[in-house]
């Protein structure tokens, strides 16, 4: 298990590297960092005193293995735009987008589960059709689009909930948290079901897929010929073998959450990364770009680990295979 | 092989010949000020009590709505198209060389497609877009909106092509008649094209058709995040984007029509997709 572990991080490295390369060649070839501290009127001497101070006057191999360090103790430079070292802003944006996303997958989850076993158990009523069809038109509405017709129906029509920002937060230590106060919670509900809605979607179809394929399997057909119940047959029978392609998705999805994160902050004014992202863009504010980057890759290869491993420990099948290939992840 | 999806079918044969036919059908140019009239501003839609003359109401400049969504449609449909075509050239071309040729080739060019999948698709549009942009001389940001809009989409999405070319051309490349081809003395990209891809055509007509939805929501996506701002062109997304300036005055037609074109033409093209998928699928047959 241990040597699993340590090649699968092995594995991830090189990845996480060319990454960091990627921001470090955002860093060092767009825009001119001297030129943005140094304003419009300076010397040729200021420009090459500031030039040595920030090291780019060095090869760039060794700027390039400068800045992996920095990154690996988490210091990624200061924000050109806002002046403020961009370790400091991830951080106070970071709970923000982390309940958001966490909320939303969890609501996902909790809903598309069981719809998907709902429209496989009951496939050929005219409910699970019905509701497959809502699914794909779900799927086909962007993001943004839903999160303004939400704010349309919901606090301009019916004044029920609030259409921006994250309502009154408590700080514990250095997380600030929107759960614990109830207008926190009432900003929370909309963003989170716009967030939501697509991956329950993707969840719903693919559970349907599995459970599909699990109830057809010869297992179940002795299950049933055996009589036993058929809530036991679905959870317990069916269900378990379904269960790894769906937790392998919703741990991917994730990163998609990430993704569009951006757009659901941007539409509700959510201070989280997402929105710190777009800002950033518009200003081409290198520094938090590149900071972003590195932390999304670094979530997603995380959660690619953990999945991984989660779905060894589920799926007793994959466990042989620990000692050869990695588990199949892609469907 | 069961018939397609009528209602989807047709709907789409029928936002295409909108796109094309748009200087035609639309009673204005959206981006001709001349032709607009700021007294006919802000008309609701018939359905809502407005007048015939414009069915689907009038924006705040007088614009027709329904108008602005013909030509709107253009650029999404168009926009959309070119971006999967890309997406399919490039991961087509490194996914059948990566796994035909193997060793260096497949471990470079998959290692780059393994990096580029640790984002989400949107995400890089959305860099590339925002770093193109800062990059071009501000003068010719108009005129290239449409261009980088196309690159950054089309980019953001190759690495799906490339894992499925990849996966099929090893699977082809063991099989009798390419092997007779190359005892034939055909060369590489002979074979490559003229054997081993039309065997994939089915599959990659499927990919690419969920791939032109996706990609009509992340250009709809980028117009609405306003990166892609080019007010002469507006997409389905720029009119959602300009619509929802008037959430909170009672115009809700600005958002709400728009953005159903832009749901309704998304869900035909996935409901085609998925009638695709399944009719090529053996187990369904």
């Amino acid at each position: 298990m241990l040597l699993f572990v340590v090649s699968r991080i092995l594995q991830a490295l090189p990845v996480f590297l060319c990454v960091v390369l990627v921001a470090f060649v955002l860093f060092a070839f767009v825009g001119d960092p001297v030129l943005i501290m140094l304003g419009q009127n300076y010397t040729e001497a200021q420009r090459a005193a500031t030039a040595h101070r920030l090291g780019l006057d060095q090869p760039l191999i060794i700027q390039y293995c400068r800045y992996v360090w920095a990154t690996l103790h988490g210091e990624f430079g200061v924000s050109y735009r806002l002046s403020r070292p961009v370790a400091a802003l991830l951080a106070e944006r970071l709970p923000a987008t982390a309940e958001l996303a966490i909320t939303a997958t969890l609501l996902s989850v909790a809903v598309g589960v069981p719809l998907g076993v709902f429209t496989a158990v009951h496939r050929r009523r005219r409910v699970a059709g019905i509701l497959l069809s809502i699914c794909l038109v779900a799927l086909s509405v962007p993001t943004f689009l839903l999160g303004t017709l939400l704010i349309l129906v919901f606090s301009v029509g019916l004044h029920w909930l609030p259409s921006f920002g994250r309502g009154a937060v408590v700080h514990i230590g250095w997380w600030s948290t929107g759960l614990l106060t109830a207008s926190g919670l009432r900003s929370l509900v909309l963003p989170a079901a716009t967030l939501g809605l697509y991956q329950k979607s993707l969840i719903t179809r693919l559970t349907r897929v599995e459970m599909l394929d699990a109830l057809g399997t010869e297992h179940i057909r002795f299950a049933r010929a055996r009589g036993l119940p058929r809530r036991s047959i679905y959870v317990t029978h069916a269900g378990r073998n379904a269960l790894v392609p769906i937790v392998t998705l919703a741990a991917l999805q994730f990163g998609g959450v990430l993704a569009f994160s951006i757009v659901t902050e941007s539409v509700f004014q959510w201070p989280g990364l997402g929105l710190l992202f777009i800002q950033s863009l518009g200003a081409a504010d290198i520094p938090v770009l590149a900071a972003y980057l590195i932390l999304t890759a670094a979530i997603f290869l995380t959660l690619n680990l953990a999945v991984d491993l989660s779905s060894t420990l589920i799926d007793p099948r994959l466990r042989s295979s620990l000692r050869g290939f990695p588990p199949a992840r892609d469907r | 092989m069961r018939a397609p999806p009528p209602l989807a079918f047709a709907l789409l044969l029928l936002f295409v010949m909108a796109a094309i036919g748009a200087p035609l059908l639309a009673r204005q140019n959206p981006s001709d000020l001349a032709g607009l009239d700021l007294m006919n501003s802000f008309i609701p839609p018939v359905f809502a009590g407005g007048l015939w003359s414009f069915p689907l109401g009038t924006d705040d400049q007088g614009r027709d709505i329904l108008s602005s969504i013909l030509w709107g449609t253009r650029i999404s449909l168009g926009v959309g198209c070119l971006a999967t075509a890309l997406s399919t050239g490039i991961g087509l071309t490194a996914g059948l060389a990566a796994g035909y040729f193997g060793r260096v080739t497949d471990a470079v060019l998959m290692r780059f497609a393994d990096m580029q999948l640790t984002f989400p698709a949107l995400l890089v549009a959305l860099l590339v877009d925002g770093l193109l942009r800062t990059a071009l001389p501000r003068g010719a940001q108009d005129a290239t909106a449409f261009a980088v809009l196309v690159f950054s989409i089309g980019i953001s999405n190759w690495p799906h092509f490339a894992r499925m070319a990849r996966a099929a051309a090893r699977i082809e490349a063991e099989k009798e008649y390419v092997l007779a081809a190359r005892l034939v003395g055909r060369s590489a990209p002979a074979i490559l094209t003229a054997h081993i891809l039309p065997n994939l055509s089915g599959t990659v007509l499927v990919l690419a058709t969920t791939n032109l939805a996706a990609a009509m929501i992340a250009e709809a996506t980028l117009s609405f995040l306003g990166i892609s701002f080019s007010p002469a062109q507006p997409s389905l997304g720029t009119l959602v984007r300009f619509g929802s300036a008037f959430l909170f005055s009672g115009e809700w037609w600005l958002t709400v029509v728009p953005g159903a074109a832009l749901v309704l033409l998304v869900w035909c093209v996935n409901r085609l997709g998925d009638w695709m998928g399944d009719a090529l699928n053996p187990r369904l047959r």
